[in-house]
Formats: structure tokens, C-alpha cells, sequence
């Protein structure tokens, strides 16, 4: 099976982000099962970034209008006032720099796998997970695109189990389509009289 | 209130005296706090104000209780709540796992009581019908029965056309059911439950909490009179007085305890009926539930020290849907034994199922680097402690020299421990089951058959990594419900990725089933 690779630089955003924006769809496998573990849509990158950088300009706007007002009114004083703008010149653009690159960082532990049993995920960069169901277990399953995905041509599969901590498996960053042929492939399979 | 099946069926209502016990709760949870405040606060009297509060609360409960209908159709149950928005739910008969009652004291006195419907989906009780009369309540019982029984060949589960006799059982009648309890708990034995600490404990930390919350510490001035009983000399016995007291606290709480058992459990029993467990249990608020056997998804068997020389153990199951609800319901119906000796156990798990105790488990240890590990972490944390308490003694200058003989004791307490913990905790992989023991003092040992597997997780964060060690967590429906699961800790990275791919595999091959 394949382990996650230790030592690979991972793949810089100037690498990934060149392609220009009506994105190429991507072509899918047509064999989709077995297969090996998947990589995911590198446009997720992309989206994960749009989606930090929204954050980032929602919270830094939030946050410094607050400031100001507080400022303004006099609400807060000057010994509180300063040490909080400084946070903040501190605290948003780093907010806004690791957000940027954390889906760089990330992109090369993530994956999936179908094979004719089970629906594998990996995902997570500080802590790694890797989370395997068996496919008889699924009860029913997702397809969500959010407008930032929707903008990348992209979709998540989730895939809802019985368990409890792990009741909701999530695969990001597939094309659309591919995630609703996922996800019909996957129903295929719960119509083997496993239901309730 | 009478039921032809080939008519258009009547509308049922709840019974005239609901809404007092819909507003049980809401009156205990805002007047016992409001009347603790009324006698306990000095300034202003203006939390009087606050049982107002319940007043919404109060008229949203009128609304529900006076709309609630309910129909018994040939094949299903539907409850029909709201005027304005209405809310119509089926529940098929079929479909409907569990019909438990539950009386408290003025639930009997007025022959009424809260029926919980359970479905094999979400967590707890499908539908509450809060409350019923006795009557009405056979009759949804034999409504449920007979609809099931009607649909029952299709279903194959022979055993659930029998609540019917169930329905007719009543107070009277009970000495006609015919199975013979497995289990009985008698008053020794709820004592035995009693004293165990990690029980008895925990009134202590609600006395403390109220003692805080009200500052009854510094009204009664508690620290001040024992500190002046102690340098009147106390009972004499120098040291020993702090001994003695301490004795005296824990006899006292463990009185606590007792009465908290003796409510929970008093006159528990545990019957097997076909394929489904009964459970009566209660003094004052008596509880009856029932366990389908194949809807048990983890089994998990504790043992506290006390217990451990008392030869005593506890048996606990997780449900499915029950595994994230911490209601306290949910809480106290997953033991499905209180109490039993410890040559009990194999006996009532193969009543669960008969794979759990197939063979004897064939246990694997956990890598010699997990220990190493511990025991790092044991080194820490005690010079952590070490230091503080040797910075208290430079620093602050109350802590007396003595104190510094102190300064090794959590570090060994901690790395001697490890060792025990080490050694107890092993893990048994076979066809059809796994089985996951841990803990030295608080032991427990889990259960869990390949087919109720929903997911197998491998984790592995920064510190793992280092030590090529990975954590596997093996989810089920049944989740938290037993206070145990089967996750391992500190594995060896590929043994953890072998038995991932294992268990999924085994996992894929059995079918599950919710029931």
C-alpha cells in the first residue's frame, strides 16, 4: 500500500496555479474501480487558497473595523488599543500566509482510493490521517459544491456511515462530475440489501 | 378510546395530566436554582424575577402537549404535532426497535406513564409520548405488536411478535412472565456498587461545586472551624485526626452513594426474552427498557480495583444511535449489568453473542517502544512537578522542608504506573472479533464483532511520526456509549497499517446489520 511520501517537496503554487481561469476539464478515468490512490484536483489547491483568503479578508476587515470603532468611541484605551493593533499587524498576515500555503503543504498527504471494497481517504498535514470504509457500510452519501468550488469546476463526496466519530467521510477537491460518478458508483453498492 | 382497526382510525390525544410532566424538568431546572439563590444570596432579591423566564418555555409546552395527536394506522404510528406548522411523522411499526415506560412516584400515582419509542436510526428515542395512560400504552404496545407481526414473516425476526404478552403484563401480572431473571442485584450488591470510589467520588466534586458556586465554604466558615478543632487538640491522636476525618468523609460520602445506587438501581433485574435483553430497574422512578440483542454494536467489561478484590465486574453495551447521546437516560441503560461476579461475564456475553467468548482471546502486546514512550512521558511530567514545587518552596517560603523528601515521589508514582499500564494493555484480533484490554486501576476490556465495523481510522500526528507509531481507531455505531472503545495507542506504524487493512477487510466480508 502506498505510504505517505515522506521527503517530497511539495509541489510550489506557481507550479499549480498558471493553468489560466475557464480551468481544463479534467479528463476522468473511465475505469474508476479498482484504482490506486487517487490524487486530489489540483485546482483544490486553488480553492482552498480563494477560500483562506476570503477568511483572511473577512476576519482582518472584521476585526480592524472593530478596532477603529472601539478606538473611535473610546471604549477601549490606549494601553489596551495599541498592543491590539500590533496583534493584529502581526496575527493577519501570517494568518494570511499560512492559509495561503497551508494547501501546498498539505496537497501530498491527501488522497483517495476506490477500490472493490472499501472508500480509502488520506488527508491531514500535521496530523495524518488515513481512513478506510468498507463500502457494504455506506448509508447514504453527499455531493456538495460550495460557491468557491463551484468557481473551480469542483466538488466534495461525503459518505455517511453508521460509526460514530467517523459517521461522515469527506473527500475534497474531486471534479464535479467525477464526484457524482463516485457517488453513484458508491450507491450502486448499498442496494445490496444492507440498508436498515 | 377504543381501536377497529378497518375504520378510519381515531386521533389520540395524551393523556389530561401531560403538561405537568412536560414541565417537570423545566420547573426542576430553573426552581431548584431559583429557590438555592433565594436562600443562599444576602444582596437584592431580584433573581425572584427569573422563574419568569420560564414563562415562554411554559406556553411553547402548552402548545405542544394540547396539539399532540396521535394515530395507531394498521402498519404505523403517526404523531401529528403544531397547529400553525404541523409536523406529521411515521413511525412503521416495523421499524420501531424498543417501546420502553419509564414512572416515576407520581407517574404511578397517577397510572401514567412516559413511553419512549426507538427506531434503529438517530440517537435516543425516536418519538416521546409524554405522557401516556396505562391503558393507552398496552394498547400501542399491542398495536405495535400486531403490526409487526403482520409484516413479522417478511422480516424474519421471529422473536418480536412476543410483546404482545408484554402488553398485557402489568403490575398485577408480573409474576407470569415466565423467563427467570439472569441477573438480580440484592442489597449487598448495591453497596458493592457504592463503594466503589469512582461512584462514591463524584458527590464530592458537586458538593465542592455548590460549596464554590454559593460560597457556603465562607458562610459556615468550613476551613475555619476545622482549623480551630484541630489546634483545640482535635480527638488527641495528633496526625491521625486528619486520618480519621478523611475516613469519616469518605463513609459519609459513601452513604451518598449508596442512596444514589439504591435509586438507580434497586430491584434491578436483567431478563433475556427471545432476542431481546429487559432491564427493570428504579426505586422511586421505575425504569423498564429493552436491549434487541443484535442491535448491541460494543461490549465493554470494567472493573475498578475495589471491584477487582471483591471478584465484582460491570458490563456495559453500546447500542446503536445511543453512541453520542450523553443524555443521562442513554447513560445509565447501557449497563446492562450493574454489578456481576466476574464468572458471570462469559456466561452473559455469549448471550450477546456467542463469538465474543468463542475462544480464548490471543493477545498481542503493545511495542516495547510505546512503553519507552510512556515512560519518557513520565520523566516530564515529574520534573515538571518536581520544579513547581521546588520553585513554591524557594519562592513563596510557605512550603515547608520536609516537603522537598516529596520531590521524587510523582516521578516514580508516574513511571511505575506506565509499567502497569504497559503490561495490562493488550489487544486480540481473530475472524470475528476484537477485543482491546487497558488500564491498571480503572481495568476494561472491549468487544466488538467485525460486522458491526463501520470504519477504521490510522492516525499519526507530529510525535508519532517520530517514534514511527500510529494510532488506530476502530469506529463503530455504538461510539462512546460504553466509556471505552476500541482505539490503540502508540502502535508500530506498520503493525498499525497491517491491521487497518486487516480489519477493513474482514470488516468488508461481514455484513452488518443494525438489528
Amino acid at each position: 500500500m502506498e505510504d505517505e511520501p515522506i521527503a517530497e517537496p511539495p509541489p510550489s503554487p506557481e507550479e499549480l496555479a498558471p493553468s489560466v481561469e475557464p480551468a481544463p476539464e479534467v479528463v476522468e478515468p473511465l475505469e474508476l474501480i479498482p484504482c490506486g490512490r487517487q490524487e486530489l484536483d489540483p485546482r483544490w489547491i486553488r480553492a482552498e487558497q480563494m477560500a483562506s483568503r476570503i477568511f483572511v479578508i473577512c476576519f482582518g476587515l472584521g476585526t480592524a473595523i472593530a478596532l477603529i470603532t472601539l478606538g473611535v468611541i473610546g471604549l477601549l484605551d490606549r494601553n489596551i488599543l495599541i498592543p491590539a493593533v500590533a496583534l493584529w499587524l502581526i496575527a493577519i498576515p501570517s494568518i494570511a500566509v499560512v492559509g495561503y500555503r497551508w494547501p501546498v503543504w498539505e496537497y501530498p498527504y491527501c488522497g483517495w482510493r476506490l477500490t472493490d471494497q472499501t472508500l480509502d481517504v488520506w488527508k491531514g498535514l500535521l496530523r495524518r490521517y488515513e481512513i478506510r470504509v468498507p463500502r457494504t457500510r455506506v448509508q447514504y452519501t453527499d455531493v456538495i459544491q460550495g460557491p468557491v468550488q463551484r468557481r473551480f469546476g469542483l466538488g466534495s463526496l461525503q459518505v455517511h456511515v453508521a460509526g460514530t466519530e467517523d459517521a461522515t467521510i469527506t473527500v475534497p477537491g474531486l471534479p464535479h462530475a467525477l464526484a457524482l460518478r463516485l457517488r453513484d458508483e458508491l450507491l450502486e453498492d448499498t442496494h445490496d440489501g444492507d440498508a436498515v | 378510546m377504543t381501536a377497529t382497526p378497518s375504520e378510519p382510525v381515531p386521533s389520540r390525544r395524551l393523556h389530561g395530566s401531560s403538561l405537568i410532566f412536560r414541565l417537570f424538568p423545566l420547573i426542576q431546572s430553573f426552581l431548584v436554582p431559583a429557590l438555592l439563590v433565594f436562600f443562599l444570596s444576602s444582596d437584592g432579591r431580584w433573581q425572584l424575577w427569573l422563574p419568569l423566564l420560564i414563562l415562554p418555555a411554559f406556553l411553547i409546552e402548552l402548545y405542544r402537549t394540547r396539539t399532540l395527536r396521535y394515530r395507531l394506522e394498521e402498519d404505523e404510528l403517526v404523531i401529528t404535532t403544531g397547529r400553525w406548522f404541523r409536523n406529521e411523522r411515521h413511525i412503521p411499526y416495523t421499524r420501531i426497535q424498543n417501546i420502553d415506560l419509564v414512572q416515576g412516584p407520581l407517574h404511578r400515582l397517577l397510572s401514567v406513564g412516559e413511553v419512549r419509542l426507538e427506531t434503529a436510526s438517530g440517537a435516543g428515542a425516536e418519538a416521546k409520548l409524554i405522557v401516556l395512560s396505562r391503558s393507552a400504552e398496552i394498547e400501542l404496545r399491542q398495536a405495535v405488536a400486531q403490526g409487526r407481526y403482520a409484516a413479522g414473516v417478511a422480516l424474519a425476526e421471529p422473536a418480536e411478535g412476543e410483546p404482545a404478552s408484554e402488553g398485557a403484563e402489568d403490575e398485577a401480572a408480573a409474576t407470569t412472565v415466565p423467563p427467570k431473571p439472569i441477573l438480580r442485584l440484592s442489597f449487598g450488591e448495591l453497596a458493592r456498587i457504592a463503594v466503589d470510589p469512582g461512584r462514591s467520588l463524584i458527590p464530592l466534586g458537586v458538593l465542592f461545586g455548590l460549596g464554590w458556586e454559593f460560597d457556603l465554604f465562607e458562610r459556615f466558615q468550613v476551613w475555619n472551624r476545622v482549623e480551630e478543632w484541630f489546634e483545640a487538640g482535635g480527638l488527641g491522636y495528633g496526625w491521625l485526626d486528619g486520618l480519621l476525618l478523611a475516613v469519616a468523609a469518605f463513609i459519609l460520602l459513601t452513604l451518598f452513594s449508596l442512596i444514589g445506587t439504591t435509586l438507580l438501581f434497586y430491584g434491578f433485574e436483567l431478563r433475556q426474552v427471545d432476542d431481546q435483553f429487559r432491564i427493570r430497574r428504579g426505586l422511586l422512578t421505575k425504569v423498564r427498557a429493552t436491549v434487541p440483542r443484535r442491535r448491541i454494536q460494543l461490549v465493554s467489561v470494567h472493573q475498578s480495583l475495589i471491584h477487582l478484590w471483591m471478584d465484582r465486574v460491570r458490563v456495559r453495551v453500546g447500542t446503536a444511535g445511543q453512541g453520542s447521546s450523553e443524555e443521562e437516560d442513554g447513560q445509565e441503560e447501557s449497563w446492562l449489568a450493574p454489578l456481576c461476579s466476574s464468572r458471570q461475564v462469559e456466561g452473559l456475553l455469549s448471550e450477546i453473542d456467542a463469538r465474543f467468548v468463542a475462544s480464548e482471546p490471543d493477545w498481542r502486546p503493545f511495542p516495547r517502544a510505546a512503553l519507552q514512550r510512556a515512560r519518557r512521558r513520565a520523566v516530564r511530567w515529574g520534573v515538571l512537578l518536581a520544579g513547581i514545587l521546588l520553585a513554591a518552596w524557594k519562592w513563596t517560603g510557605e512550603v515547608p522542608d520536609e516537603a522537598l523528601y516529596a520531590l521524587p515521589i510523582p516521578m516514580v508514582w508516574l513511571w511505575v504506573t506506565a509499567g502497569w499500564s504497559y503490561r495490562r494493555r493488550a489487544f486480540a484480533m481473530d475472524g470475528q472479533r476484537l477485543v482491546l484490554q487497558e488500564g491498571w486501576w480503572k481495568r476494561r476490556t472491549t468487544y466488538v464483532l467485525m460486522e458491526k465495523v463501520q470504519s477504521v481510522e490510522c492516525a499519526s500526528g507530529i510525535f508519532d511520526r517520530r517514534w514511527q507509531q500510529a494510532h488506530l481507531n476502530v469506529d463503530t455505531a455504538g461510539g462512546n456509549a460504553t466509556g471505552h472503545r476500541f482505539a490503540l495507542h502508540w502502535l508500530a506504524r506498520d503493525t498499525a497499517q497491517a491491521l487497518q487493512q486487516e480489519i477493513v477487510a474482514r470488516a468488508a466480508r461481514a455484513r452488518f446489520r443494525w438489528s
